[in-house]
């Protein structure tokens, strides 16, 4: 006979249900020097719509400063403030707390920090915007200085690494993929797309690349990993002069590759760029124009050997610059950086004298490129424990990033060598770390 | 039906139990008593009838080239990351846990080490399956520590005296399959012995956009390189009844070499593993007094990993191995079964990227019992267990409720509780990208699900529903020096409905059959920035589908397969969609002569011959392959 048994199973779902999701609720993770307000992380300390407590608004023509309402012109300079908050002078990626922070020239926080994507790791400042890509999703995100509705372009690779203007146009490094994104911001779409590999399944590793005209200096970082160095490890010499009107892409090719290999020892790297057990591990370049109508390309050459994780991060040797001298056939050279300067990375020029951070030796070093063979300076060192990464000159003062921090290094090249230093990114709130990815000066 | 007074059931049913124990073959038939069905030693998912678990009969795909993933991923509630295809690892995800969270077990012993990183399917030779043991939701309780999102328990196929197998396939890609076995038997013993070996050339066609920002410009046929591989297997296994009881023993070995590819855009040519594994266990079941049973069961594993790896020189070795002992009585008292357990471990596990030899000692003890109520159309099932997992000890529980309805109609609801300690590589592992973070907390876990099902003449039917809450997960998250370390950093619930049909062959209908598995999945990020809070967990697609269609007479048969993965996303932040995909199977056999049986068959898959599918993580799966089979078997005396 078949029968109905009353069943407790809904009522004990119900219950189940029930106190489960009672425990569901969300948790907002703000930076170490954010505060939840709702359902939004607020930095209290500079946050017009939210100063010194969640809700407080600051009246029309002030700012917020250490946390209270005061007149924003005061702070921010006659014509600089925009929507409660300074217009920035320099603009600092923070990775791990994603978020892109506007500091004045003092690093004292030009108002609320720009939300951004997973991973922000290079920024730059074209068309009025400045431009941030990520490393953890393929996106470029424009920032507006006045605050207005940010543009999100994304593209179809992933590890966007390295964003500079061409032109009008976004030159894109997606190092996931190994090639070089032309992105038209008016459009918010890719235009051109260069395949940087010298074979299919290489990994060049696309970096930050110059420009001299309308051809691109691609620096090929490659991986860490051999037999794929010597092959790998170059830089792309890119014609991009159809790009910008680019219909049918591929338009931009690769018209030579300066390789970093020896020729005459395959497997082992070209004489002057690295020592051996090491590799050149070329990373950024920057285009020096001395004298005028002869553009030179200056590409930092870390030269490094195995370090104790399997990974190639120990100095092989000196730092290294590889010279592109772009009017003569692209010739190449190299400068031996000396002692003081181990693991170069950043690069960015002052007029004709080019500064190269040292990660590894703590130093900044000049080099100054007006003369036929560049000659490296006296070095800068940082305060103990500053690991310098990426470089701006915003005016005539320098700012450089630390690789293991949220902090800013500030120098006056003219001024030597004192430096000040301040965090400028905050600490995630679990991982405990920050990092000042990139900085950039203001459009 | 006939009712039968509940303790009357309960005594019979543990004589009879216990009497089965000296009598039958591991995991033979149950005993099918009126009202309860239990077998001893008991079988993982038999015992708790209040689970959601799904049996994947191997039976039901003889002769067809799948592996254990294919086979899992029949299941609902189950996702399948297959990194590549064709013999590359392959993790199993339940109701969106991680890898990690799944248990993975081969004839109940546990495969997952302290290593961490989940369990690879490809590892287990498919040839010897007898079915699959899909349990979903925090199974802490029935299964120990880790068991976050559920259970897989892979059982191979019983010594069947006098039954015996071979078979050869091959097929695209040069791939390959030799394997065979045979079942030896007495009055009171039984012995099986089976070989496997599969290989793969691996060089399937496949399309790669290497400008992937821009559209319209056209796809790169490409071969993958170096994907080749081998996996040989062997299983002995055998069972004796005599002292009072009965001893089962089983050794498990299995070897492979397998190259690793790398992402198109990113070759490593110079990749590859070699792998091996070894489990054995002893069971002893016997019976102590009416209505009390004792098993005993001692085993160990031994595990092997060398790795080439262009990224890391030096590449990466491990060697590891673990020992246990486990004791269970189960005693059916006035109101049910209950059965109460203690276990001891070890696992050691060398590697220089863990800072040499890591030892991890694990304690367990439980109680479990299945009550029946109302003349067993009512089961309750409550259980609790302890687990020191080295430093880390926690309890896990769970609450299930079955009840019979009306004809075919029941239902039943579970709730539980449990945690995974962090891994050794999680704790320790210092290599390449990865650093290591000796502070992390285990994670933790609680589910509740609730199911009607329907069962009879016609077929099987189940629909469900259930909740997930993850706390202090761990995830990778980017780190000082451009490195990646793990943190407690991560909180998600997960949400869905599971549905699964099977029909019974419709003898006039050419014996037609249908089974469909669906899965609806709901997932959402709790903790973190604004960015991320309340999106989707990236890679855990809302809908999966698996439908099966066959037809089988007399001499021949035909199946069609379609397996349908939704939308997903790759990224926190819900940013960036990976496509939806379909993936067609089609096959059929000839059965040349009935005893013994000879059966030709042939198998396609990805019968559309989409070169452009990929596994969500950016590598290429293969192009249409075709396998061809044949089998000769002879069944064996047992009933």
């Amino acid at each position: 006979m078949k029968t109905f048994v009353p069943t407790p199973v809904p009522a004990v779902l119900a219950a189940l249900a029930a106190a489960l999701l009672a425990g569901c609720g969300q948790e907002l993770a703000c930076p170490s020097d954010q505060a939840a307000c709702g359902g939004t992380c607020a930095a209290l300390a500079v946050d017009p719509q939210n100063c010194g407590a969640c809700g407080n608004p600051c009246p029309a023509g002030e700012t917020c400063r250490a946390g209270a309402c005061t007149d924003c012109a005061a702070v921010c300079g006659a014509g600089r403030c925009v929507a409660g908050a300074c217009l920035a002078d320099l603009y600092v990626a923070c990775f791990a707390s994603d978020e892109v922070r506007g500091v004045m020239a003092d690093l004292a926080p030009a108002g609320p920090p720009f939300r951004a994507d997973n991973g922000p790791v290079s920024l730059t400042a074209s068309g009025g915007a400045v431009w941030v890509s990520h490393s953890l999703v393929p996106t470029l995100l424009g920032l507006h200085p006045d605050r207005s509705v940010p543009l999100r372009i994304t593209l179809g690779g992933s590890d966007i690494e390295v964003v500079r203007p061409f032109g009008a146009l976004l030159a894109a490094s997606d190092s996931g993929s190994g090639t070089l994104v032309l992105v038209d911001p008016v459009r918010a779409a890719a235009v051109d797309e260069v395949d940087l590999a010298a074979s299919p399944g290489q990994f060049p590793n696309p970096l930050a690349p110059a420009f001299v005209g309308t051809t691109g200096y691609v620096p090929l970082y490659g991986s860490a990993a051999a037999p794929d160095y010597a092959e790998a490890q170059a830089v792309a010499v890119v014609d991009l002069s159809a790009s910008a009107t680019c219909a049918a892409p591929p338009c931009g090719s690769v018209v030579k590759r300066l390789s970093l290999q020896d020729p005459t020892l395959p497997g082992a790297c070209r004489p002057g760029t690295c020592d051996a057990p090491g590799y050149p591990f070329p990373s950024r370049a920057v285009a020096v124009e001395s004298p005028p109508g002869r553009s030179r390309v200056l590409v930092t050459l870390a030269n490094l050997k195995s370090g104790p994780f399997g990974y190639y991060t120990d100095p092989a040797g000196h730092g290294r610059l590889a010279v592109i001298d772009a009017a003569s056939g692209d010739a190449l050279s190299t400068l031996d950086l000396g002692p003081d300067c181990l693991n170069p990375g950043g690069i960015a020029a002052l007029g004709t004298t080019v500064w190269v951070a040292c990660g590894a030796s703590g130093t900044l070093l000049p080099v100054d490129a007006s003369v036929e063979t560049p000659v490296p300076g006296t070095a800068l060192p940082l305060p103990a424990g500053f690991v310098p990464g990426n470089l701006a000159f915003c005016g005539a003062q320098g700012f450089v990033t630390d690789q293991y921090s949220g902090s800013i290094a500030r120098f006056d090249p003219a001024n030597l060598p004192a430096v000040a230093i301040e965090a400028v990114c905050p600490v995630d709130p679990v991982a405990g770390w920050a990092w000042a990815a990139d900085v950039t000066c203001g459009p | 039906m006939t009712s039968v007074p509940l303790r009357g059931v309960l005594a019979a049913l543990a004589l009879c139990a216990a009497l089965a124990a000296s009598a039958e073959g591991e995991e033979q038939a149950p005993i099918h008593l009126p009202e309860v069905v239990v077998p001893l030693p008991r079988l993982e998912v038999a015992g708790d009838a209040t689970g959601s678990a799904t049996v994947v009969e191997a039976d039901r795909f003889q002769g067809e080239a799948k592996g254990v993933a294919e086979l899992v991923s029949t299941a609902p509630g189950v996702a399948v990351h297959e990194y590549g295809g064709l013999g590359k690892l392959a993790t199993v995800s339940i109701r969106g846990s991680s890898a990690d969270a799944v248990t993975v077990m081969l004839d109940g012993l546990v495969l997952n080490t302290a290593f961490g990183g989940g369990v690879d399917l490809s590892t287990i030779p498919r040839h010897w399956i007898d079915r699959i043991e899909v349990v979903r939701g925090a199974e802490g309780a029935r299964y120990g520590a880790g068991a976050m999102g559920g259970v897989v328990n892979v059982v191979t196929r019983r010594a069947d005296p006098g039954a015996w197998s071979a078979q050869a396939a091959y097929g695209s890609f040069g791939t390959f399959t030799l394997s065979g076995d045979a079942a030896l038997g007495g009055d009171d013993w039984s012995a099986l012995g089976a070989a496997s070996l599969d290989a793969t050339g691996g060089g399937f066609p496949f399309l790669w956009d290497f400008t992937p920002s821009t559209s319209g410009d056209p796809l790169v046929p490409q071969v993958r390189q170096n994907n080749a591989g081998w996996l040989g297997g062997l299983l002995l296994k055998g069972d004796w009844s005599g002292w009072g009881g009965r001893f089962d023993a089983l050794l498990q070995a299995s070897a492979a070499r397998r190259e690793l590819p790398g992402p198109p855009a990113h070759a490593t040519l110079g990749d590859g593993q070699d792998d091996g594994r070894a489990v054995t266990l002893v069971r002893h079941a016997r019976r102590l007094d009416e209505g009390l049973s004792l098993l005993v069961e001692a085993s160990g594993r031994l595990d092997r990993l060398d790795a080439t790896l262009e990224e890391a020189p030096g590449g990466a070795r491990q060697r590891g191995g673990a020992l246990g002992l486990r004791a269970e009585t189960t005693w059916a008292h006035g109101a049910g079964l209950l059965a109460a357990g203690a276990s001891a471990s070890g696992e050691r596990i060398t590697s220089e990227s863990l800072g040499g030899t890591r030892t991890r000692p694990g304690l367990a003890a439980w109680i479990a019992d299945d009550l029946a109520f109302l003349g067993g159309r009512l089961r309750v099932g409550p259980a609790v267990r302890f687990d020191q997992v080295g430093d880390f000890g926690g309890l896990s529980g769970k609450l299930g409720v079955a009840a019979r309805l009306w004809g075919p109609l029941a239902a039943r609801a579970s709730a539980g509780r449990t945690f995974r300690a962090p891994s050794l590589a999680e704790l320790f592992l210092e290599q390449g990208l990865l650093q290591p973070n000796p502070d992390l907390r285990p994670e933790s876990a609680w589910s509740a699900d609730a199911a009607l099902t329907a069962e009879g003449p016609a077929g099987y039917a189940s629909a469900g529903a259930f909740a997930s809450l993850y706390q202090d997960l761990i995830v990778y998250e980017p780190g000082t020096g451009n490195r990646l370390k793990p943190f407690n950093d991560a909180k998600a619930s997960f949400r869905g409905v599971e549905v699964e049909a099977a029909s019974a062959p419709l003898r006039r209908l050419l014996g037609l059959s249908a089974s469909v598995a669906y899965t609806w999945l709901r997932s959402e990020n709790l903790r973190g920035n604004e960015q991320v809070l309340g999106k989707e967990i990236s890679h855990r697609p809302r809908h999966r589908l698996f439908a099966r269609l066959s037809i089988e007479g007399e001499r021949a048969g035909a199946h069609g397969e379609a397996h349908w993965v939704s939308a997903q996303y790759q990224d926190a932040q819900n940013l960036v969609p990976i496509p939806e995909a379909w993936l067609f199977s089609v096959g059929g056999f000839l059965r040349l002569l009935r005893r013994p049986e000879i059966r030709l068959a042939v198998e396609v898959k990805n019968l559309l011959d989409d070169r452009t599918l990929q596994d969500g993580f950016g590598n290429p799966l293969p192009s249409r392959a075709v396998m061809v089979t044949a089998r000769f078997s002879q069944e064996g005396s047992a009933p």
